[in-house]
């Protein structure tokens, strides 16, 4: 299988050598050959199977229970102001 | 014998029969954590100042001849589970300065159930990894050979409680991450049917395989852990409202009439000699306590990887979404 290693790179966000592609790809393709495999399965006559836990529509009352302060809330924020998270404007 | 090296129920015995302290033991812990980690790395953080003021509590407690199941016995987790106002990175930089503002249900458990955490233990990073050599704050070391992994991704658990530095260790296996630690470390890991322990605050890895699980000495110990773990937890949907068997009890139960199924898939090609033995052996010891073993067959097992590769991927790059951004 043919991978165009350097968009699947740019895709991911990594900086790659050019050195590296032809090892990189090799890998990839045999990951994906590997998985290949599952197209020669037969599962016409296999129940599917979506869950292990039997349990559906798990749901509770609809009354509001104690949660975290707002400070605690933010307290990881990186930037804060007035009890809120503070970020970069993205709107003109 | 030094203290570190008891187990959960016989450092119970032991304090209830005040031969020794909740602080001695803490103590002697740390004494070990402090003499290893620096080789074997499977600290990530130490509690030292609040373990100890966590033992004198329970020191207090036990005066008082509180019962509960692990009052005073040091533990750790692995740095996936969150604790509250105590670092917690799941072995990545990208979360290397998070401080949780709440426990995860199983380390709340373990609170209640009088434990004492010693600090929070390395793992490959948001455990990936198999080997222990993929965490963000270098790997971790077998503690039996130094040389060689411990295996992953619960790798200082595994080699924490491998050296005697706590008494148990938290974990979490989503394609094998407690079982090869516990294998590699030789020491015994569960990893739990999916959803007999809440997930809720544990840092997702794939969350329809995600299970939560812990490391002990001996298998009565891990038998006392689980019987504080396991059960319904209201905010993890996956937790089923089923009875807690008490799994003590079970320990001592024959194995006349229980059927062991051997799917036959496993002992195809590629398995060593070696481990095939052990199996075997093993297999003839239930037999001789009574169990029936079962040849079986799993004709889809061969596909089971080709599977998790699709399905663990999509999982995983769904739950780390979030974290997109953290710069």
């Amino acid at each position: 299988m043919k991978i165009n290693i350097p968009q699947v790179a740019k895709l991911a966000n990594l900086v790659i050598k050019k050195s590296e592609e032809e090892l990189l790809e090799k890998q990839l393709s045999s990951i994906l050959d590997y998985v290949e495999k599952l197209k020669k399965l037969d599962t016409s006559k296999t129940e599917e199977t979506s869950q292990v836990t039997d349990l559906e529509n798990i749901t509770r009352e609809d009354i509001a229970k104690p949660s975290l302060s707002s400070d605690d809330s933010i307290s990881n924020a990186k930037s804060a102001y007035n009890g809120l998270f503070k970020v970069e404007g993205i709107l003109e | 014998m030094s203290l570190n090296n008891l187990t959960i129920k016989s450092a119970r015995e032991g304090l209830k029969k005040r031969e020794f302290s909740s602080e001695e033991l803490v103590k002697t812990c740390i004494e070990q954590v402090k003499k290893h980690n620096r080789e074997i790395n499977a600290f990530l953080t130490i509690l030292e100042k609040e373990s100890i003021i966590e033992a004198k509590k329970a020191d207090e407690l036990l005066r008082k001849n509180t019962d509960l199941p692990l009052l005073g016995i040091p533990i750790a987790h692995k740095d996936l589970f969150l604790t509250k106002n105590i670092k917690t990175t799941a072995s990545s930089k990208v979360l290397e300065n998070y401080i949780p503002k709440y426990d995860a249900t199983v380390v709340k458990k373990l609170k209640d159930a009088g434990a004492i955490t010693l600090g929070k233990l390395n793992c490959d990073a948001w455990a990936h990894g198999s080997s222990g050599e993929n965490s963000d704050f270098n790997p971790v070391k077998n503690p039996w050979n130094k040389s060689f992994v411990p295996g992953g991704s619960s790798s200082g658990s595994a080699a924490s409680v491998a050296s005697s530095m706590c008494f148990a260790a938290t974990g979490t296996d989503t394609g094998g991450s407690i079982r090869l630690p516990a294998s590699f470390c030789n020491v015994v890991g569960l990893k739990p049917t999916y959803g007999r322990v809440s997930r809720y605050g544990v840092i997702a890895m794939a969350s329809s395989f995600d299970s939560i699980g812990h490391f002990t000495k001996t298998i009565e110990d891990n038998a006392i852990i689980l019987n504080v773990t396991a059960g319904k937890d209201e905010l993890d949907a996956t937790t089923p409202n089923r009875t807690v068997d008490n799994y003590l009890e079970d320990l001592n139960k024959s194995l006349k009439g229980v059927k062991i199924g051997v799917p036959e898939e496993y002992f195809s090609q590629g398995l060593d000699l070696k481990i095939k033995e052990k199996i075997e052996n093993a297999l003839s010891f239930y037999e001789k306590l009574g169990a029936e073993i079962i040849k079986v067959s799993l004709p889809h097992a061969e596909y089971a990887i080709a599977s998790y590769y699709i399905i663990q991927p999509a999982e995983v790059s769904s739950n780390l979404a979030r974290y997109d951004g953290i710069r």
